[in-house]
């Protein structure tokens, strides 16, 4: 390349790369034995069975782009399950473990991390029919309500929920539900529903009983059409009072509070509910024919860092009161980084402060983004104990404000589940959430500041891997370091 | 691997090839040979040695295999195909951490060619990939996508949210960085 900006020994330096590129091509081989394995794939793909419904409903095969829209679900539902598992896994870890270090009220062990434990009991649960079973809707299931105007014309979209479904030590109680429909070219139409209660996985299949009943769901003339919006660029729809009723999907839910994002963005549907709001993105890169929406009024757009707001607002004095200890909070945080929410609630066994940021990624989906525990502080008196299994991640000592306190690095705090169908090609269907630790001891609190830098989103038109950038662990003692009690608040 | 592609013109665009290529195995093979040299390339310079390069190529292709039913013609399927990679590579330093740090090396202390021989410009692979390393990202990775998978400014400038002017004005200066660290100088 050329450029008249460049000097000749960038041009000749260009030059030479160019050569040393060209003389570095694929190895014939290699290229060939790739070729061959990915054209495998395709004609496997291309030749999948079509769907077949059995006599008691359930889907005995399915076809391909019900597949992958299923791992578009499934990897939507893992980032849920991860943060699900975080909280209960280490409070089932009993068995003997190797102290390796004491850091205040907090036993670093040798036992596995919790995303390790995850990952196993995936395996379990997915490789035990028993545990992956059907099931019907419980009665306190997410409203799924979907139309389509287009029918057989829709390969898939999903719309799912998050919903409270029962309690698990002592935190907001909540589940999640993933509706996923899909239709085929011949009018069939199957509806999957997957819920995670706990580590319990449920899948729902359900079905239209007669392709021929296709659009089952015809949009009534007489709801209203919505309001053109444009939200950040994106079309969007504002309805009010739009309630949208099959019986055979219809379900009751007490209280919708968050929406994640990313896969919202893939499926280019939203819908969400907090305090009484709802909101519909359209599509942008095909027609959008379906809708999900319960709400029962509309008022204005909320700002978009809304979209994973968990916690209500508290107030320093109502985080005190809450946790019976005084609140410490950081005073430097590096760039790009706001908080998301914190709450008082109960880890491993122990009464936490959270305080939970998020990193604001560049790029248009940055709005969008998982909710995701990117940089979790918690605080626990240092009286009440718990463990910390190390798993494979390393440990390093370090000092916080001259205390001493470790670093670990790369723990994996979490795992990535897939849909199982992705399993099929790529022979695996998990992750680890790996995240770098700091643990130090403060005033008498135990401190730990977790931040992950990857994540799996979903992007319009595929998965993808998202890689924030990890802090340092200069970064992280930066922080660490400037933790220090608000306002001297006494419960 | 097939010696023919009866359906498919060797002109036919990428966009049309990656609608039909999920499940066309001779739609995908024409797009895979149209990209595999620059994907091969532009991973290759990033990571200085074959074997990564071609681990890397195999997975960036595999992701796209499993995505491409949910491409959605945006007339920028080479900037779809090299965000994989992207992605790919990044994972790979994140998990191998194998990468130089950025301050960490002088400027010469790079395997350069012996002055002396007649090769004294014949760049050598690996020492390039270190060189790249010790750049800002931004810097290698225009002129990574620039150079070696051979984007034109206005597709790289597409992948990286950057405008034309300000990817050359990044290979520009990458380039001058490459040429410090490898203390390359024009032969007269």
């Amino acid at each position: 390349m050329t450029d008249p900006t460049q000097t000749d020994a960038e041009q000749a330096l260009a030059a030479d790369l160019l050569t040393l590129r060209q003389a570095n091509p694929p190895d014939a081989a290699f290229s060939a034995d790739l070729e061959t394995r990915l054209r495998a794939v395709i004609a496997a793909r291309a030749t999948s069975n079509p769907v077949v419904f059995s006599s008691n409903g359930r889907t005995t095969a399915r076809s391909s782009h019900i597949r992958r829209s299923t791992r578009i679900v499934g990897i939507a539902a893992s980032l849920a399950l991860v943060v699900l598992l975080f909280l209960i896994v280490p409070a089932l870890r009993t068995f003997a473990q190797d102290i390796i270090r004491q850091i205040g009220g907090i036993l670093i062990t040798d036992a596995p991390s919790p995303g390790e434990e995850a990952a196993k009991e995936w395996e379990r649960v997915a490789s035990t029919p028993a545990l992956f079973r059907s099931d019907e809707p419980p009665d306190n299931a997410a409203q799924a309500v979907l139309q389509s105007t287009s029918g057989a014309q829709i390969n898939a979209v999903v719309g799912f929920s998050v919903y409270e479904a029962n309690n698990i030590e002592g935190r907001p109680p909540f589940g999640m539900d993933f509706y996923q429909i899909a239709t085929r070219e011949d009018s069939n139409l199957v509806i999957f529903r997957y819920s995670w209660y706990g580590n319990q996985v449920h899948l729902v299949e359900m079905r239209a009983d007669d392709p021929a009943l296709t659009p089952i769901w015809n949009r009534d003339p007489a709801l209203p059409q919505g309001e053109a919006v444009t939200v950040r660029g994106e079309p969007g729809l504002w309805f009010s009072d739009f309630t949208l009723n099959d019986p055979q999907f219809q379900a009751q839910v007490d209280e919708l509070k968050t929406m994640t994002g990313g896969a919202v963005k893939n499926i280019k549907l939203l819908t969400w509910r907090e305090g009484n709001q709802a909101f519909i993105i359209q599509s942008y890169t095909f027609t959008l024919d379906l809708l999900q929406i319960m709400a029962d009024s509309l008022s204005t757009v909320p700002d978009s860092r809304q979209f994973s707001s968990l916690w209500p607002p508290l107030t320093d004095a109502e985080l005190t009161e809450q946790a019976g200890f005084p609140l410490y909070a950081p005073a430097d945080l590096p760039d790009h980084y706001y908080l998301l929410g914190r709450y008082v609630t109960t880890l491993n066994g122990v009464k936490t402060i959270v305080f939970d940021y998020r990193y604001i990624t560049p790029g248009w989906f940055a709005d969008f983004l998982f909710h995701s525990d990117q940089l979790v502080l918690c605080q626990i008196f240092s009286s009440e104990t718990y463990s910390l299994g190390l798993g494979d991640a390393v440990l390093t000592d370090v000092l916080v404000n001259n205390q001493p306190g470790v670093w670990i690095e790369q723990w994996a705090r979490g795992a990535m589940f897939y849909a199982p169908a992705l399993k099929e090609t790529l022979g695996k269907f998990w992750d680890y959430e790996r995240a770098n630790v700091l643990v130090w001891e403060t005033g008498g609190y135990t401190f730990t500041l977790h931040n992950a830098g990857a994540l799996h989103l979903v992007d319009p038109g595929y998965i993808y891997e998202q890689t924030l950038p990890h802090l340092s662990q200069h970064d992280m003692l930066r922080i660490a370091e400037s933790v220090a009690p608000v306002n001297n608040i006494t419960p | 691997m097939p010696n023919r592609l009866p359906r498919f013109e060797d002109g036919t665009d990428d966009e049309t090839l990656a609608q039909q290529a999920s499940c066309d195995p001779d739609a995908f093979s024409l797009l895979y040979h149209r990209h595999l040299p620059r994907v091969y390339n532009y991973l290759l310079a990033h990571v200085g040695n074959v074997q990564d390069a071609q681990d890397l190529t195999a997975q960036t292709f595999m992701a796209v295999v499993e995505r491409l039913p949910a491409y959605r013609s945006q007339n920028q399927f080479v900037g779809w195909l090299m965000s994989i990679a992207r992605h790919k590579l990044v994972d790979h330093f994140r998990r191998h951490h194998d990468h130089v740090p950025f301050d960490v090396l002088p400027p010469h202390s790079l395997d350069t060619p012996p002055p002396d021989e007649a090769v004294e410009h014949q760049l050598q692979l690996e020492a390039v990939a270190a060189a790249l390393q010790t750049l800002t990202p931004d810097r290698a990775e225009a002129l990574t996508l620039n150079l070696f998978a051979g984007l034109s400014a206005a597709e790289t400038g597409q992948i990286m949210h950057k405008s034309e002017d300000a990817v050359r004005m990044l290979v520009h200066r990458a380039l001058r960085d490459l040429r410090e660290r490898l203390a390359y100088e024009v032969k007269p």
